[in-house]
């Protein structure tokens, strides 16, 4: 490598950097390659049907322009999906990202078989989410787990707690926050690294409690992580199917209907709305956009130490 | 097929016949029917409907299932029952068989027992034309009303979910039901699950205008783009021939939709398969057009909002037809 730079002579610096970009590109074709056929280019397509009227058997499917578009605040299950969908988000986002947050303090914190318990809080986020509802549906049937656990302590009941239209999104919300938070305390683990001890030391001497240390420090510092999780939780939440699909496929009465399981819906349980449901899918997609960035506004603001 | 790259032979589903057949995407089998000698009278007479399409037949009925009543041979020997004849029999009867955690029925919040007993009153699913729910009419109130008020007004029926079972069939297996509207496929459920209930079987009794159950019938069509319809149709006739078909019967699962099977002694010597086959005379076809499914799931929230004491009957089945136009209207 040596001789090749010497020989090169003159301008190495401009010749390395040209042949680092070649290479750089090269070693991202594999990933540019399954984005733009595979992402780009599957929501180009879908932008593109969403301006059809699309049948999955039809022969022809007209050209409608933003018909579809504009049928969709008409539209009664997707304003019902919408209402429940944002419910959802907030309820799951918010309730995930402190319990998250709590439970990576804690075990970051020097308590005896730390180890242990960071390994026993994360096991929920090992297993798929499909196993996960299957158990769960067990765990809130009318003689399920639920039930049990509360007849222990006096309150016996034959709650259907999934057939429910008060429950049933609640149920939901609550064995999502159990699946993600640990994922997410993860990340906060991770930034709880970050933090210099010296911060804490400092602290510390100039006597600040526990609470104070969390409020004024942790929580400050956190904020690059604290936007990572609140952006990833919305965009989980916002996209919430498994769970719909496995468990109650939207029922009872649309008590659990979500967006992305109405466009599941519209794309393969019936015919012709197609182009409804890939209207819905782009209308989903710029509002997760529109909130993700929102939140970055919101949380992730610069650092001053 | 919306990729243009069907197979030659289809298996047909209602809701697949509904939309292929209209857009010309399914072979009209008439002329090689003709060709090679398959006759529409060699199939159960209610099964060749779902198939046709402005007069022309597109597929042939491969098996069809069926709703009779079954019950709880023990529980209605202990309590001195007989097996009911008339729905009024098997209201007091259900009253009778409900003590503690054991309800008299199971019959859940699902169009396709429901449909049954509307059938029976005379009512419909769709107006004639197909372009329009009629499920909210008197008879549609009238049957949806007696439906439910097994649950809502005698509580002599319960949601299988209620009674701690996944299905009407798992809560009559485990005994928390004593009777259950179910089909052929309860048999060998029963048979592999709970051998030891013993359970018999009756049709469903006639309604204010009717003896009716529900049917369910899928079918073998080809391809209208096929190279080989000749071919395809042979292998159509095979499918739906004697040979096939009696394993079919055998299998225990469906019933086949020959009538040269109707002496077999699979269905001669097993009352509850006899039951079956015989209420295919006066079962209508589960057939409700290419929306079908929106069709389905409306039905099945005005119900469970008529269960969950949500709606009135006439409101939740109003809002059903509502909810039904506006697929069907799309």
């Amino acid at each position: 490598m040596t001789a090749k730079i010497v020989k090169r002579g003159g301008r190495p610096g401009g010749l390395i950097a040209a042949s680092e970009a070649r290479a750089g590109l090269l070693f991202v074709v594999p990933y540019l390659v399954f984005f733009l056929f595979l992402q780009l280019g599957a929501l180009a397509f879908a932008f593109w049907v969403s301006l059809h009227h699309y049948d999955l058997i039809a022969l022809d499917n007209p050209f409608v322009g933003v018909e579809n578009y504009l049928k969709l605040p008409g539209n009664h299950d997707f304003l019902i999906a919408l209402r429940n969908t944002t419910e959802y988000a907030v309820v799951v986002v918010v309730l995930q990202t402190i319990a998250a947050l709590i439970f990576a303090i804690l075990l970051d914190a020097k308590i005896k078989g730390r180890n242990f318990f960071r390994a026993t809080w994360y096991t929920p986020s090992i297993a798929s989410s499909a196993v996960i509802s299957m158990i769960f549906l067990w765990v809130y049937h009318p003689t399920g787990l639920l039930n049990g656990a509360l007849s222990l302590v006096g309150i016996h009941t034959q709650e259907a707690w999934l057939h429910d239209t008060r429950f049933a999104l609640p149920a939901l919300m609550g064995l999502n926050i159990w699946t993600t938070a640990p994922t997410f305390m993860l990340m906060f683990l991770a930034g709880l690294q970050d933090i210099p001890k010296e911060v804490y030391e400092a602290a510390q001497v100039d006597g600040a409690g526990f609470l104070k240390t969390v409020f004024s420090i942790t929580l400050p510092l956190l904020r690059p992580v604290i936007f990572l999780v609140v952006a990833l939780g919305i965009i989980g939440a916002f996209q919430v199917f498994d769970q719909v699909y496995i468990m109650t496929e939207g029922g009872p009465l649309k008590a659990t209907l979500s967006v992305a399981y109405l466009i599941y819906q519209n794309l393969f349980k019936d015919t012709g709305t197609v182009g409804i449901a890939c209207a819905q899918a782009v209308v989903l997609g710029i509002l997760i956009f529109a909130l993700t960035i929102i939140s970055r506004r919101v949380i992730d603001v610069k650092i001053e130490y | 097929m919306s990729a243009n790259s069907e197979p030659d032979a289809m298996y047909v589903s209602t809701k697949l016949m509904n939309f292929a057949a209209p857009a010309g995407r399914l072979l009209d089998l008439g002329p090689y029917m003709d060709k090679w000698g398959i006759k529409k009278s060699d199939f159960v007479g209610s099964l060749m409907s779902p198939w046709q399409y402005n007069g022309k037949q597109y597929a042939l009925p491969k098996d069809f299932g069926d709703l009779v009543l079954f019950y709880n041979k023990t529980m209605f020997q202990q309590a001195g029952l007989q097996p009911p004849t008339t729905w009024d029999e098997v209201k007091s009867d259900a009253k009778k068989l409900t003590s503690g955690g054991v309800k008299g029925l199971s019959l859940p919040a699902d169009p396709a027992r429901w449909n049954a007993v509307l059938f029976a009153y005379g009512g419909k699913v769709l107006s004639g034309d197909g372009k329009s729910a009629a499920f909210n009419d008197s008879k549609g109130v009238d049957s949806a009303t007696f439906y439910t008020a097994f649950q809502t007004q005698d509580q002599t029926s319960a949601l299988p979910d209620t009674l701690g079972a996944t299905w009407p069939g798992d809560a009559f297996g485990k005994q928390k039901a004593a009777m259950v509207v179910e089909g052929g496929w309860l048999i060998p459920y029963m048979h592999d699950t709970y051998p030891s209930v013993q359970y018999g079987s009756v049709k469903l009794p006639p309604g204010p205008a009717k003896q009716a159950s529900l049917l369910f019938t899928n079918g073998w069509g080809c391809s209208a783009r096929t190279k080989s319809p000749d071919a395809c149709a042979l292998f159509v006739k095979y499918m739906t021939g004697h040979d096939v078909q009696l394993q079919v019967l055998q299998s225990g699962f469906a019933l086949p939709s020959r009538n040269d099977l109707a002496n077999d002694p699979a269905i001669t010597s097993n009352p509850d398969v006899k039951n079956l086959w015989d209420s295919a005379k006066f079962a209508i076809p589960w057939t409700f057009g290419p929306h079908e499914d929106k069709v389905e799931s409306a039905m099945g929230d005005a119900l469970t909002a008529i269960f969950l004491g949500k709606k009135s009957v006439k409101q939740a089945l109003d809002d059903g037809v509502a909810e039904a136009n506006t697929a069907l209207q799309q």
